[in-house]
């Protein structure tokens, strides 16, 4: 089996986020695997070794960040990698062309994983899309995958205390969601192996797509004031409950 | 000509979701025609509750069999053909489960922009407010395309009756193709459990809750706010409950809608683990405690009695709402 | 009404706190004042809190040996006092120092044969048995990560290692602060907390109190400077203190990582505190199951000296700020995954990050100062926290006896330890006029 796993870099979610010109954050400070994305490899490796002669291909698109997170990505067992070059931002429907662009480039998938989402932006579709352009099915937020002659046995995770069951024709893309399984992260001697895998080079120019019709630009970003003024819930316990229920209500807007 | 969308109907317990009706009325406030999607068994396509919040128009989506309503693939491709016959090209639903796997697949059909996580939508010049990066930053976006979608942030919107008549169309799906997805069953979990990283909103508990057997006010609390559960370092190292549910700096660092803190004094670990929560409410017996000083809301109170009386209000609350 | 105390304490660490105790139990009126909210927030908060007896001179590990004693004997030193808190632990682990090139193990060995510290001497054998997870390869020279070399294989074993039986870590060192606060005020001394102090008022060359940034002043004859990584900032509040110190203090950003441990081994229950010279580590078992990994500063690691304030309001920039760096993630876990070759090192840094306050030799400073009636306790360098209550008597002693008169800088005082008896402690040592002591192991070890 041909798995590639989609990685993507993100920011470290204990990083303070420091905002550029209102639109672009400042990168010098540390970057990640996209968290849904480790589950995404130690699955993928899981397979694999179930299967002899089947490989694991990791592929991330962007700057020398994204290098470093397929360095990470190759000690958590990918045999070989392909880093898309670029320097630019992409919205969700060109990131699919070029995730798309640079698979078919490289060989045919049987299987691909990609995280249920990218905890900094949360678009929640570049798998979809993916899927829509190669014409496969795909399913999202996957806690138990099974892989049998062509087909995919997957559950996905629904609301609160259900899990729903399909089955999935091979080739397909499976979106990983945390209860898929735990992590395995790489000991030092995976990490000395990893050393010596390749990181195969991709320029953007050498990757044919149509551009989309649609776009998403990003056009400001701001941080979020953490500044907080506490204010007293008074009364009586039932006075103050009634009044808790009101904030959780109409502030929180949780019930 | 007043502006058109669609918004896709989620429904629990038969009812159409009040965090739905809250994107109906936002959209009734711009002056936007609202046009709704059903995907439903239940006669009338909740025409009488959606006519109370001013939509226009129903599509009432049929398939052909009942398996096909389970299939997600089936669905994208109904509410598509559904669209095309309304001549609506926005559609509205919800960042839910539901909605993180509905809009994707008709974006992707479209080709069409999605933003996920909206709080403001300008139809007129196109921009769309959403948050990145853990909820640290707010973006503002400008899609462009044939199609547009977008993800609202669920009660982000507050519902607001305007009374309209709708016309209740039904609509027959069409499409046969499953595109290689079958839909097999569906299965129960026990959890109480909630994954913290998940949660919109967390209860969390420390030194004030005395021991692991207290816990389970919480646990009894979190079932009725639909909340996870964390707790601080002391009441991991205590092992009262295991440390997956610490909330800190060596623990998990969580980003939920509202963090209710029962009997955790906050010290600066604690806090590095959930500033960034949207509304902090903190439950405590010390006014000095830097939870209570850093909080949005405090209560000071004994937790034995505040948390116990939330969870039986709630739960009335909540039984009052089902047979209302 | 301006209060009036006999003795003010900048800062409710681990440091300023058993001051405070030791001098309200001499029936001094004490009062002390820190930024934070609570006692132990600030950098103590962050300490490992370990309990070892090793350093590079004799007076220190007996000094080291002196404070195990209060850590084991933590109800009987607190007075038994209660706290609503509870009381902080001491995990008596036992503490593993591994023979390297990287620490001079053999001049450790003769002062434990002098001043009485029991140890074992474990072969590699012994080591690889206690420890199923460990190699004892040497790896020595401690490289980073992104030197090629790093990689190299080992060529050569390592000659085993000294085992402490007593030692370990205390579970919460902002706990432990305020278990020593709680006993405090049992003899009366005040703590107020939110108080940023803004200047150290003198006249004539004599102090004679505290004003807070909010302008409200406090009164005293003695004032303690127990800043922590702030205390050169706060010896500049005072009038002539700085510039006539010849030992100055800075505050050094570092960096402790916490890493899962191997699957199969308990190390929380199993595991001893390790001081490993032969990778720059040292390590001890975490809450969770994780290894604790702090660095020992190896000469390849870059330093960082940001301003404090800066660093604890957020402002510090990439590399300077509250931020574990990746960088510095990888290379302390990597140099454990050496030594622990089962370790899983996730991708996502984990730890603490916060400021030593370092002095020019890595040796502190406990000491009068050249305006009468201010003292200071500052520049502990990350190895004083085992020390604090030894530290709070010494101090509280040496204020009583230069109060009443001892020349301190001729006639320096002679601290009698009060575990290990027989044995004094020349206070001199400590001194803010010394030259830089070479013999110093310029690092968290003291």
């Amino acid at each position: 089996m041909r798995i590639y796993v989609c990685v993507k870099q993100v920011p470290d979610t204990a990083a303070s986020i420091r905002v550029i010109e209102g639109k672009r954050i400042d990168e010098r400070m540390t970057f990640i695997i996209n968290p849904y994305d480790e589950h995404c490899l130690t699955e993928a490796a899981k397979i694999r070794d179930a299967r002899p002669g089947s490989e694991v291909i990791a592929v991330s698109l962007g700057g020398p960040s994204a290098r470093d997170i397929l360095r990470s990505a190759l000690a958590m067992g990918a045999e070989r990698s392909l880093h898309i070059q670029s320097e630019r931002p992409h919205d969700a429907m060109e990131t699919a062309r070029i995730l798309k662009a640079a698979i078919d480039l490289d060989g045919k998938p049987d299987l691909i994983f990609t995280g249920r989402e990218s905890i900094d932006s949360c678009g929640m579709q570049t798998m979809f899309r993916l899927g829509a352009l190669l014409q496969i099915p795909v399913l999202s937020n996957a806690v138990d995958v099974d892989i049998q002659e062509g087909e995919a046995f997957v559950s996905t995770e629904a609301e609160l205390g259900s899990r729903l069951q399909y089955s999935l024709s091979l080739p397909c893309i499976i979106g990983a969601g945390r209860g898929l399984n735990t992590p395995k992260y790489p000991t030092f001697p995976d990490i000395m192996k990893a050393r010596k895998k390749e990181i195969r080079t991709l320029d953007l120019q050498d990757l044919r797509f149509e551009p989309s019709a649609s776009s998403m630009e990003l056009l400001e970003l701001r941080t979020v004031a953490e500044d907080r003024t506490p204010r007293p819930i008074e009364g009586d316990p039932d006075t103050a409950v009634e009044e808790l229920i009101r904030i959780l209500e109409q502030e929180a807007r949780i019930i | 000509m007043m502006q058109q969308a669609g918004v896709f109907i989620e429904e629990t317990d038969g009812r159409v979701k009040d965090s739905v009706l809250g994107v109906i009325s936002y959209l009734r406030q711009k002056d936007v025609a609202c046009c709704a999607f059903v995907i439903s068994g239940s006669p009338g396509g909740h025409a009488e509750q959606l006519g109370a919040y001013g939509v226009h128009r129903i599509y009432a989506i049929e398939f052909q069999e009942e398996a096909q309503a389970r299939n997600p693939q089936f669905k994208a491709r109904a509410v598509a053909e559904a669209m095309q016959a309304a001549g609506v090209t926005i559609l509205f639903g919800q960042t839910s489960p539901t909605g993180r796997d509905l809009l994707p697949r008709l974006a992707a059909l479209f080709d069409a922009p999605l933003v996920m996580d909206c709080t403001e939508v300008d139809l007129e010049d196109l921009t769309v407010s959403t948050s990145a990066y853990s909820g640290k930053t707010e973006a503002l976006y400008r899609v462009r395309g044939e199609y547009l979608f977008f993800g609202m942030r669920p009660n982000h919107h507050l519902k607001k009756p305007a009374a309209a008549n709708p016309e209740l169309i039904p609509f027959h799906a069409k499409h046969r193709d499953a595109n290689g997805t079958a839909f097999i069953g569906k299965t129960d979990t026990a959890d109480q459990g909630r994954d913290l990283n998940e949660a919109k909103v967390i209860i969390s508990g420390g030194r004030g809750l005395k021991n692991g057997e207290n816990f389970q006010l919480l646990f009894d609390c979190a079932r009725e706010l639909e909340a996870a559960v964390g707790a601080s370092r002391v009441a991991v190292d205590e092992g009262w409950v295991p440390y997956t549910m610490q909330v800190g700096q060596t623990g998990l660092k969580v980003n939920p809608r509202l963090y209710i803190a029962c009997g955790i004094s906050g010290s600066v670990q604690h806090f590095a683990g959930m500033k960034t929560a949207g509304l902090i409410i903190a439950v405590n017996t010390d006014p000095k405690a830097p939870m209570v000083k850093n909080a949005d809301y405090y209560l000071l109170g004994d937790l034995f009695e505040i948390i116990p009386k939330l969870t039986q209000k709630l739960k009335a609350r909540a039984v009052g709402k089902k047979t209302a | 009404m301006t209060e009036k105390y006999d003795a003010i304490i900048i800062g409710a660490g681990v440091i300023g706190a058993p001051i405070a105790y030791e001098l309200s139990k001499m029936g001094y009126k004490t009062l002390s004042v820190d930024k934070l909210h609570d006692a132990g927030e600030g950098s103590t908060a962050a300490s490992c809190a370990i309990v070892r007896a090793h350093y590079s001179t004799e007076d220190g590990v007996a000094t080291a040996y002196e404070g195990m004693k209060y850590w084991l004997d933590w109800a009987n030193y607190l007075d038994n006092v209660q706290d609503e808190k509870g009381l902080a632990k001491f995990m008596n682990t036992g503490s593993l120092l591994i023979k390297s090139q990287g620490h001079d193990w053999r001049k450790v060995k003769g002062h434990y044969d002098a001043v009485g510290v029991a140890y074992e001497e474990w072969d590699n054998k012994k080591i690889e048995k206690m420890i199923p997870v460990i190699n004892m390869w040497e790896y020595w020279p401690v490289k980073r990560p992104e030197d090629p070399a790093f990689f190299d294989p080992p060529t050569q074993k390592l000659e085993g290692g000294l085992f402490c039986p007593e030692g370990g870590y205390v579970n919460d060192p902002a706990l432990s602060t305020h278990n020593i606060m709680r006993a405090a005020e049992k003899y009366g001394a005040r703590f107020k907390f939110n108080c940023e102090v803004a200047d150290i008022r003198s006249e004539n060359n004599k102090a004679k109190g505290i004003t807070l940034k909010d302008g409200t002043q406090f009164d005293a004859d003695i004032v303690v400077n127990a800043a922590g990584p702030h205390s050169f900032k706060v010896n500049q509040m005072a009038q002539g203190v700085f510039e006539t110190c010849n030992i100055k203090t800075q505050a050094l950003r570092h960096e402790v990582m916490h890493c899962p441990s191997p699957e199969g081994y308990d190390y929380l229950n199993d595991g001893y505190h390790i001081s490993d010279g032969d990778v720059g580590c040292y390590y001890r078992p975490e809450v969770g199951n994780m290894f604790l990994i702090g660095s020992e500063d190896p000469d390849c690691d870059p330093q960082v000296w940001p301003d404090p304030d800066a660093f604890y309001a957020g402002e510090g920039g990439p590399g300077e700020s509250k931020e574990l760096s990746k960088a510095q993630w990888k290379a302390q876990c990597y140099r454990l995954g050496r030594r622990v070759e089962s370790l899983q090192v996730p991708e996502q840094p984990r730890g603490v990050v916060d400021l030593y306050d370092c002095s020019d030799d890595w040796i502190p400073v406990y000491d009068k100062s050249d305006m009468d009636g201010f003292y200071m306790a500052i520049g502990t360098s990350g190895n004083q926290y085992k020390n604090a209550p030894v530290v709070g008597r010494m101090m509280a002693e040496l204020i009583d006896a230069v109060e009443k008169g001892l020349d301190h800088d001729q006639n320096p005082y002679q601290y009698e330890l009060k575990y290990l008896k027989g044995r004094t402690f020349d206070m001199g040592f400590y001194s803010r006029k010394r030259e830089i002591n070479y013999n110093s192991s310029f690092s968290v070890n003291g």
